[in-house]
């Protein structure tokens, strides 16, 4: 559904994005993993022909990026990272702005407005400036925006960054419904959990460059099911196994506290590249 | 939710022009706050007027010049108006609330985002204009009102709003705005003939105004108002400005989506 081919961009000395190559599968949820800085935005803007790239090219339902604009921007919606809501309009309205500039019929306009608003569970505000939404709704309405047309591929720039944790965990029931509905979707995060939680496959990106990528749990196969976390004194310190026998076995020879769990995707970013997620 | 069909446009398309959508999103909110706009659009020249009518319009000296200054107000209206609200308009757009995005991301050309915008930009101007132009006539009359009249005034006000987003594109913040406003635009409203004959200024400043873009418009349309007459190299001349500042304007439009 979406194909990537050595996709980069600079800015400046900076290599924001670099030879990135990608394939996402028809109604999968695919997630970008990575630090703040690692290129998540830089390579959604250059699906969605906000940014040109330096070099490489994208497919989107068949159609080449850049050169098929009409037929790509029908097939995608976007929800940004930052708001991008017009406070001056009520969020009826908003939706409505945007059916109208993808060409809607006024009738076939009028009930998805009313559908997406019910689905987002902003109908009983939608007549207000948007404004005065909190972030979790602005939010929300981005995503009834994003969906207006009936996009085929989503792209969701950390859907749920500054949500409280209930309305984060809505976003991902919101997510998966779009997804059971027939949508492609590439959403980034630096969330740990939401791409284990959320996403069929992941790509973990860090400095503009894909380091890993498969489903969380072949990630987490890959570097070993369990973690030894100990501390020695300066920090903390993981030893990554295959199975529970062996980490019990290591722990019994270590002195001192240690704790024995599953691994996570946060493991995996450590091992990969020796850092954590944010540092 | 989304029934996807494959490849297929899932709706006839509706036949109206692509930047109609922006119109009617600018009328929506220039409808809530209509008194805002009209009082911010209307004071200044009407407070003008008000002014020199009543120190002028015992003698024939000063009512001939009121018909002189009449146009002058006119133009300055439509200057004001299609500019300022625009400016704000869109450079609020672009750096706060970033709906420029949203725009970009529309199945919308620059062209049709650019038009847009100077449409209900400068067509708010127009009337604002119109009305300023109308409550002159009915406190000293003897104006003509023609088709030429209003194209004159429909280019100046575009060509405003022209500006108005070519600044918008440019502002770092609506700081950046109002310097330019205040230090660029006013100032030229005052200088291109609008108040006194460019050759009254002082020194080479009367032969400089030439070169400013009001200049021609405002003779233009002091010439239709006073006499019916049009001037065709001075109607071309502010075209030239009208097409400049549009052009100005794709071209920063352009250079921002490029990022
Ligand atoms: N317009 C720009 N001009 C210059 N540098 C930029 C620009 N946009 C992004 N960058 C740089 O490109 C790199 C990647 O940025 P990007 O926004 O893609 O990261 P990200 O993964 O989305 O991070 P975050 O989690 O903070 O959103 C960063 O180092 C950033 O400073
Ligand atoms: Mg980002």
């Amino acid at each position: 559904m979406i194909e990537i081919k050595g996709l980069t961009k600079n800015y400046g000395n900076l290599q924001a994005v670099s030879d990135l190559n990608l394939r996402i599968e028809q109604e999968e949820i695919f997630g970008l993993l990575g630090p703040n800085g690692a290129g998540k935005t830089t390579t959604v803007r250059m699906l969605t022909m906000l940014t040109r790239p330096a070099a490489g090219e994208a497919y989107i339902a068949g159609h080449e990026v850049q050169r098929d604009l009409a037929r790509v921007r029908h097939a995608i919606g976007v929800v940004p990272q930052h708001m991008n809501l017009d406070q001056e309009l009520t969020a009826r309205e908003n939706l409505e702005l945007h059916g109208r500039l993808y060409k809607m019929p006024a009738a076939e306009r009028g009930r998805r407005v009313e559908e997406l608003l019910a689905f987002v569970e902003l109908g009983e505000r939608a007549g207000e400036l948007v404004g005065r939404f909190s972030g979790g709704m602005k939010r929300r309405l981005m995503i009834a925006r994003a969906l207006m047309h009936r996009p085929r591929v989503l792209f969701l720039d950390e859907p749920t960054v500054g949500l409280d944790p209930q309305t984060r965990r809505r976003m991902w029931d919101l997510v998966r419904r779009m997804n059971r509905d027939g949508a492609t979707i590439l959403l980034t995060t630096h969330y740990i959990e939401e791409a284990d939680a959320l996403c069929h496959r992941v790509g973990i990106m860090d400095r503009g460059r894909l380091i890993a990528l498969g489903s969380p749990g072949e990630l987490k196969e890959r570097v070993g099911r369990f973690v030894v976390e100990g501390f020695d004194g300066d920090g903390a310190t993981y030893a990554l196994f295959g199975t529970r026998e062996e980490a019990v076995a290591y722990a019994g020879r270590t002195s001192g506290g240690v704790t024995i769990r599953e691994t996570t995707l946060e493991d995996v970013f450590i091992q990969l590249t020796g850092r954590r997620v944010g540092e | 939710m989304l029934e996807a069909a494959a490849g297929k446009r899932l709706w006839v398309e509706k036949i109206y022009p692509p930047w109609l959508p922006l119109i009617l999103a600018m009328g929506l909110v220039w409808r809530r706050r209509w008194w805002r706009f009209l009082v911010g659009g209307l004071n200044r020249p009407v407070i003008f007027l008000f002014l020199f009518a009543w120190n002028f319009k015992d003698t024939a000296a000063g009512v001939a010049y009121l018909q002189f200054l009449i146009p002058g107000l006119v133009v300055m209206a439509a200057v004001t108006a299609s500019y300022s609200d625009l400016v704000n308009w869109f450079t609020l757009r672009r750096t706060f609330y970033r709906v420029l995005d949203e725009y970009l991301l529309a199945p919308l050309s620059i062209n049709s985002l650019l038009a847009g915008h100077v449409l209900g930009g400068g067509g708010k101007g127009l009337v604002i204009a119109l009305l300023v132009y109308l409550v002159s006539w009915v406190m000293t009359g003897g104006f003509c009102l023609s088709f030429l009249f209003l194209l004159q005034l429909a280019v100046i006000a575009f060509t405003f709003a022209s500006l108005a987003v070519a600044m918008a594109m440019v502002a770092g913040g609506d700081k950046d705005v109002l310097m330019f406003t205040n230090l660029i635009v006013f100032p030229m409203t005052f200088f291109c003939g609008t108040f006194f004959p460019v050759e009254r200024l002082p020194g080479v400043l009367g032969k400089l105004s030439w070169f400013l873009p009001l200049t021609a418009g405002t003779y233009n349309l002091r010439a239709l108002a006073l006499g019916g007459i049009n001037h065709w190299s001075w109607f071309g001349e502010s075209l030239a400005w009208l097409a400049g500042f549009y052009l100005l304007a794709y071209l920063l439009l352009n250079w921002r989506r490029q990022d």
